[in-house]
């Protein structure tokens, strides 16, 4: 029994699979904007339209979170967060000169693996024949990761890309997706049927008025 | 370097890069998300002010619902991988394991534990914080009108004896109203 869910935990695809960000995060997300909102929708403690307002805004907003953290946090933060760097950090030692965040990112996997996976890996066609450690060293950083067992990290640029990811999490996710959560939700509840409009809710208003009037009238006849 | 900032920002920078714990990062995600998040909420004016305050308490303990329970699934995938990769002799793969285990519980506790959690305590905790489960008690051996008006007393061993009869034709100086 145990080896079934050993071997189900090392299936190969599995690992792949937990081990791509972007696939955790997607999937992690999936669940927290379906499981979320159906417990929300269960809470009989509260009342429906209660119930309908917070689990749409759920919804919504882990639906924002995914997107924002694909798209915004990779393409926005790391790009300019690591090109911030570069310019603060300019000729230090500890910052090779790597031309982009992916250029850095792309070193880093390589470094993770061993080496025999790593000399045919289609990644190292993406780091430049140049690049250097820093001056002194003879070898590049490609014949590093072509020669050495263990290739030089770099703990500097591995930082600034995690001061990014920290920062674009709190701007874009807390921040930026509550705010167009807010544009957005109110329309999303009239296109899905969870709340009538205004306009709508005047009109109803008005029948019911309409309504209470003739009654009066009609107690007042009898 | 030259300047304080750029000494500090390398500073903080190599720390990050070698201290890399996906704690800190939990850790600002559950505190960022817990103060943006109900106050956006708490913005939409929308929305009516009662459901406001439920979605905006209940966003902020996810947050701390989350942060507490991201800790405790670390925790139990690391015991729970190193047992099983010791019982399966896999000890070679343990990282791997770790990494699909982490996956399935913490998807698992998405889905299931925090809203779980959450239902059964959002409300309550509200209630506590807005102050509406004070009950109003009436004051021991006083008497006190029912929601119909009608007027409950003690006379010695005839207890809550509905007076509501006497009250609609006795005013308290006495006088008879009505014609019966």
């Amino acid at each position: 029994m145990l080896d079934k869910v050993a071997n189900l935990l090392l299936n190969p695809q599995f690992v792949n699979f937990a081990n791509n960000t972007k696939y955790t995060v997607t999937t992690e997300s999936f669940f927290k904007a379906t499981g979320r909102p159906a417990a929300i929708m269960m809470d009989k403690k509260v009342d429906l339209d209660t119930r309908k307002y917070a689990a749409t805004k759920e919804g919504l907003y882990q639906t924002l979170c995914v997107l924002i953290y694909l798209t915004m946090i990779p393409l926005v933060f790391q790009k300019y967060g690591f090109k911030f760097a570069q310019k603060i950090l300019k000729g230090d030692k500890d910052f090779p000169a790597f031309k982009d965040a992916n250029e850095f990112l792309n070193y880093a996997r390589l470094s993770k693996m061993d080496k025999e996976h790593r000399q045919n890996h289609k990644l190292l066609s993406k780091i430049s024949d140049s690049l250097k450690a820093n001056d002194d060293d003879k070898l590049t950083l490609k014949e590093h990761l072509l020669n050495d067992d263990k290739p030089p990290v770099f703990p500097l640029p591995k930082g600034v890309i995690e001061l990014s990811n920290l920062v674009g999490t709190v701007i874009g996710l807390a921040w930026i997706a509550s705010e167009l959560s807010n544009h957005i939700l109110h329309p999303l509840m009239y296109a899905l049927g969870f709340k009538s409009k205004p306009a709508v809710q005047q009109k109803d208003n008005a029948k019911t008025v309409e309504k209470m009037g003739n009654s009066e009238k009609l107690d007042m006849k009898v | 370097m030259t300047t304080p900032f750029q000494k500090n920002f390398k500073k903080l920078c190599m720390y990050l890069g070698k201290n890399n714990k996906a704690l800190y990062g939990a850790l600002t995600i559950a505190l960022s998300k817990g103060i943006l998040r109900p106050t956006f909420t708490m913005m939409d004016k929308k929305q009516d002010k009662d459901s406001r305050i439920y979605t905006a308490f209940r966003e902020g303990l996810t947050g701390g619902v989350a942060f507490v329970s991201y800790l405790a699934t670390d925790a139990v995938v690391e015991k729970l991988a190193s047992k099983l990769a010791k019982k399966t002799n896999h000890l070679n793969e343990l990282p791997k394991m770790k990494s699909t285990l982490s996956l399935i519980t913490v998807s698992l506790t998405a889905l299931f534990i925090i809203p779980a959690i959450c239902n059964a305590a959002t409300k309550p905790l509200l209630d506590v914080f807005t102050g509406k489960n004070k009950k109003q008690l009436p004051k021991a051996g006083s008497a006190y009108v029912t929601p119909q008006g009608a007027k409950n007393v003690n006379f010695g061993n005839y207890k809550n004896i509905n007076v509501y009869h006497f009250n609609n034709f006795y005013n308290n100086s006495g006088m008879k109203i009505g014609g019966v």
